[in-house]
């Protein structure tokens, strides 16, 4: 039955490449974190840039990481908040944990973004004129917007099975679902003003 | 050689399954992309050739040079997108793989439009309509694009889970086929319409679905230029 699954299992035999590095393998130092966090940031600026192919100028490389800037802000600021409150509530789940998850969660966005910067170059040279340029921004926000979800289930999916069986409740599910909840705020509040910069205002 | 291209070729069209499984496996790539990129070759551009058979004379090599390159250019914008999107959804695997699946899910396509060509030839002959040519010709490519999406859906591992990732990869390969074609227009050329190998840039082709559906309804650019200013009018704005 095909359907769509809150919590994916990774596949049996992973691939050891550079996409089972970046996002899939769970095991990973906390180096390797950080690293992720980092390369899901340059993907997600990557993609930025991409959305203002259209508009070229350097000041709009501010606007490009304004479509980046979720993801790393929700990773840095929001995941202690997580940690601070169910450690306040002892739900076992560690500070490394969740540092984990937040790392997967902006790699998994990243890694989708990066994906679709071609597309969104060749999108964003190819439609002329005030409404092409608009269509071009809405796939780019339904894209950002996609990429982000996955990110945020991704997270919320690594920090639920960190929790012990015996501590995983309503509550913990509750803290974890309000903070990406405050992650899709945040995108919502940044993302769809930095598409529009990056489009000059569809002047 | 020969062979070991006839039996991939009719792997690709009688098991998809075999195909799929290869490809995740990593067997055979070789020469399931030979195969399926001669088949693609083949395919669109004898498609394209029936296509540009509608208004005849250079539009029909037009239309056979540049069917090629809308797959060929769409591949290469979506490889990326299912690569990316596969790892998101917890099923990676190396590039080639993702670059193979695409190929041979397109080929599949272009060998079930070489198929369809002759009938669609004989009809684009009978029914010499503008409008009946691009709805017969928008309904082989869908048709075609079917069989494509079998041997992709079976490429992309297990079942749970697979509609998602299969939705957004599928949505990303119509946009960006829809606006490479769109890009390289025209296709079937409009009777009133000169014949070019390309039209100049212009607009997507969201705003032409708009317009064409726009049209169907029986509302034209003047009726809708002057619903929009009487808009104007009622919510006091200046012309």
């Amino acid at each position: 039955m095909e359907s769509f699954e809150p919590c994916p299992h990774p596949t049996p035999a992973p691939d050891d490449g550079f996409s089972s590095r970046m996002v899939t393998r769970r095991d990973i130092h906390p180096a390797r974190a950080l690293l992720r966090i980092l390369t899901g940031f340059a993907f997600a600026c990557a993609f930025g840039a991409a959305a203002g192919a259209g508009h070229p100028a350097p000041e709009r490389l501010v606007d490009a990481m304004g479509v980046a800037a979720p993801p790393l802000a929700f990773g840095l600021f929001f995941t202690p908040s997580l940690w601070v409150l169910l450690t306040l509530f002892d739900r076992g789940v560690g500070a490394f944990e969740i540092a984990r998850a937040a790392a997967r969660g902006v790699s998994t966005t990243g890694m989708v973004l990066a994906g679709l910067v071609p597309l969104t170059v060749f999108f964003e040279l190819s439609a002329g004129g005030p409404d092409g340029q608009r269509f071009a921004a809405a796939l780019e926000l339904c894209a950002v917007t996609f990429a982000g979800l996955l990110g945020l289930r991704a997270f919320a999916c690594d920090v639920l099975e960190a929790a012990p069986a015996g501590r995983a409740g309503a509550s913990t599910t509750a803290l974890v679902l309000g903070t990406c909840g405050l992650g899709v705020l945040l995108g919502a509040h940044l993302v769809p003003g930095a598409i529009l910069a990056l489009h000059g205002g569809f002047r | 050689m020969s062979a070991d291209l006839s039996h991939t070729l009719t792997a690709l069209l009688r098991s998809p399954a075999s195909i799929a499984a290869s490809i995740t496996e990593g067997r055979d790539l070789r020469s399931i992309a030979r195969a399926s990129l001669l088949a693609l070759l083949v395919g669109t551009l004898v498609f394209g050739g029936v296509v540009g058979s509608h208004r005849g004379s250079l539009q029909m090599l037009y239309a056979a040079l540049k069917l090629p390159w809308v797959s060929m250019l769409t591949l290469a914008l979506s490889v990326p997108v299912l690569h990316g999107a596969r790892a998101a959804f917890e099923r990676p695997e190396p590039f080639a793989q993702s670059a193979a699946l695409m190929l041979a899910a397109s080929a599949r396509t272009a060998l079930v439009l070489l198929a369809l060509a002759p009938a669609l030839a004989l009809a684009l002959q009978v029914l010499r309509g503008y409008h009946a040519a691009v709805v017969l010709s928008a309904l082989s490519y869908g048709l075609a694009g079917l069989a494509g999406v079998g041997l992709l859906r079976r490429g992309l591992g297990p079942a749970e889970g697979r509609l998602a990732l299969l939705g957004f990869v599928l949505s990303a390969h119509l946009l960006t086929s829809a606006q490479v074609a769109w890009g390289l227009r025209p296709w079937l050329v409009r009777p009133s319409a000169d014949v070019v190998l390309v039209r100049p840039p212009e607009g997507t082709f969201a705003e032409e679905l708009a317009r064409a559906g726009f049209s169907a309804a029986g509302i034209y650019d003047s009726t809708r230029s002057k619903a929009r200013e009487a808009e104007r009018r009622a919510h006091g704005e200046p012309r």
